[in-house]
Parts: structure tokens; C-alpha cells; sequence
């Protein structure tokens, strides 16, 4: 007995589907941006946030060389407040450690200023930027030589 | 004794795309498995839209050049297009031109003055890089009125 009767299945070729989306991955594998550049920024004449009964207080960080770091806190007219040495690594849990407990005993202290060596390196002088800006820290300076 | 092709159906390409209903009526078995092919358009699917975002996320690209090696900070933002300065084996440049220090100064003094003026400044240096041959650009830059000055970093964990 013959079957007369048509199946109403419409099938759908899939092989351009999966040739287009196979392109679509290629040329976005070609175009994705894989690497993220960020930015540290600082300000050259810093602003006024952290007042201490109207008295801007501020982080002093000399960079010394050979993990060397003095630690100045001072307010607006030049009386030092703090004053200390650490040797440790930028990068380290000791820095930041020191850093979170000089914000704790000044925690409306908002600026920093490094203050660098000439033979200081780029890359320690951002992460002393690093650890101080993770200790919501935010305004930055580095001043000149 | 009976070969096992004589039980089985060997389907021709022509013959499966047949718009009517392809030769009916044998009982030989098919030796074409069928490719299911739903889940492999799924994988895909998600694959292209994940790059899709990926790729347009908003953000600007910023050109780096891939000799420079660039320290690393996890506190970093995001970088958007400004004036790049490079700094590189103690030479400075903007957009490919080398320049000397007094050609950087005017070329800032320039940008201040110009009405599409770059507010801001990153510089692009390797991490090797020592102060002294940066603190001429700070003050390059402070002097022409640049009062945000932006370093590039890696970010960490990219």
C-alpha cells in the first residue's frame, strides 16, 4: 500500500547558519580587545579636600630607593603631624598595612604627595600610587624633581 | 549468507534532498547517523554574542605602543582617549614625532591654546623608566597648564 499522503515538516538546512556564525566568531576573535589599558592619574597642584578644623592634612611619601619609604604627615602650615620610615616593598601587604593605619588615625586626610628620587623607578612610583589609591586615598601629586 | 550492505541503506546526497518523500518502502537500515546540529548553532550563538559585547563595550581604545612595557596597577581606571606622550629610551614623542623637551613644551603651550585642547595628558612609559627622565615632562606639563596628568598602566588581572 503506498502512502499518499505529504509530511507538513519543513526541515531547516543549518550549514549556512553555522558557516555565517563561524565567521561572525572570527572576525570578532580578530577584533576583541583582549588587554585593558587603565590610567593613574594625578593632579599637579592638589585640591583641598581633607580639612582638619580648616586645615588640609596631607601624605608625604619619599621615595628613597632599596624599598626605603618616610611617611610625613603634615597639615597646610608645614606641622608635621607624623613622621616615619618603612622598608618594605611597594607591592607588599606591609605597605598597604602601614598606609591604612596612618588614614585610620587621620581618616579625613584625602591627598598624597610623592615625592620620588631621580633614580626612583617608574614602576615603583606607580605602586606607591597603587597602594595609596586602594587606601582610598584619591588625591595624588607627584612633585617634580 | 547475506552481506551486511544488503540490510542496509546507503542514502546518495541527491536522493536525501529529494522534495518529495525519498524512496519509501525498504526496511534496510540507514548506516547515516544524523548530526544534531541545534546545539553546536547554541554554542555558537552565545559565543558571538559574548564577543559582540566584548568587543563594543563602550570603551575607547587606546594605542600603545608594543615595545613599551607598562607597570601594573589594580587600583587603575580606565583610559580614555588624550594627548599621549611616549617616553622611550629617554626620547619623547607625540603621535609618532620625535620631539626634544622645548618641542614638547610648545606643542603642550599649543594644545592649551587651541580650542579642540586635550584636557588631559597620559603619558605612555616602559616601567624601567627612571624619574628624572620623567619629572621634565610633569614640569612640561604644569607649565603649559595641564593640571591632570594620567600614567598608563596595565591593569591588573587583564
Amino acid at each position: 500500500m503506498s502512502n499518499g499522503k505529504k509530511t507538513l515538516d519543513f526541515e531547516i538546512n543549518l550549514l549556512p547558519v553555522i558557516s555565517i556564525l563561524a565567521v561572525c566568531i572570527a572576525f570578532l576573535l580578530l577584533t576583541a580587545v583582549w588587554v585593558q589599558i587603565g590610567k593613574m592619574e594625578v593632579t599637579q597642584a592638589y585640591g583641598t579636600s581633607g580639612k582638619n578644623n580648616g586645615q588640609q592634612i596631607t601624605l608625604y611619601i619619599t621615595l628613597k630607593g632599596n624599598n626605603l619609604y618616610r611617611m610625613t604627615v603634615k597639615t597646610e602650615t608645614g606641622q608635621a603631624l607624623l613622621d616615619s620610615q618603612i622598608k618594605t616593598a611597594a607591592k607588599s601587604e606591609e605597605f598597604a598595612q602601614n598606609i591604612n593605619s596612618i588614614k585610620k588615625k587621620f581618616p579625613e586626610m584625602q591627598t598624597a604627595l610623592l615625592q620620588p628620587f631621580a633614580e626612583t623607578s617608574y614602576d615603583e612610583m606607580i605602586q606607591v600610587m597603587d597602594a595609596v589609591r586602594g587606601q582610598e586615598i584619591k588625591d595624588i601629586g607627584v612633585a617634580p624633581l | 549468507m547475506k552481506h551486511i550492505l544488503d540490510n542496509t541503506k546507503i542514502k546518495s546526497p541527491l536522493e536525501s534532498h529529494s522534495v518529495l518523500n525519498p524512496k519509501a518502502g525498504n526496511s534496510k537500515r540507514s548506516l547515516v547517523s544524523a548530526l544534531i546540529l541545534t546545539s553546536l548553532v547554541d554554542a555558537f550563538s552565545i559565543l558571538v554574542i559574548y564577543l559582540l559585547v566584548t568587543t563594543t563595550g563602550g570603551n575607547e581604545q587606546v594605542k600603545i605602543s608594543g615595545k613599551v612595557n607598562l607597570p601594573t596597577a589594580a587600583t587603575s581606571d580606565l583610559a580614555g582617549q588624550s594627548l599621549t606622550i611616549r617616553i622611550q629610551n629617554k626620547q619623547f614623542s607625540i603621535d609618532d614625532k620625535v620631539l626634544n623637551l622645548n618641542q614638547v613644551m610648545d606643542y603642550l603651550l599649543a594644545q592649551t591654546n587651541s580650542k579642540d585642547a586635550a584636557k588631559s595628558i597620559l603619558i605612555e612609559a616602559d616601567k624601567s623608566m627612571s624619574f628624572e627622565t620623567l619629572s621634565p615632562v610633569l614640569m612640561a606639563a604644569g607649565k603649559a597648564g595641564f593640571v591632570k596628568v594620567q600614567f598608563a598602566v596595565m591593569q591588573e588581572g587583564s
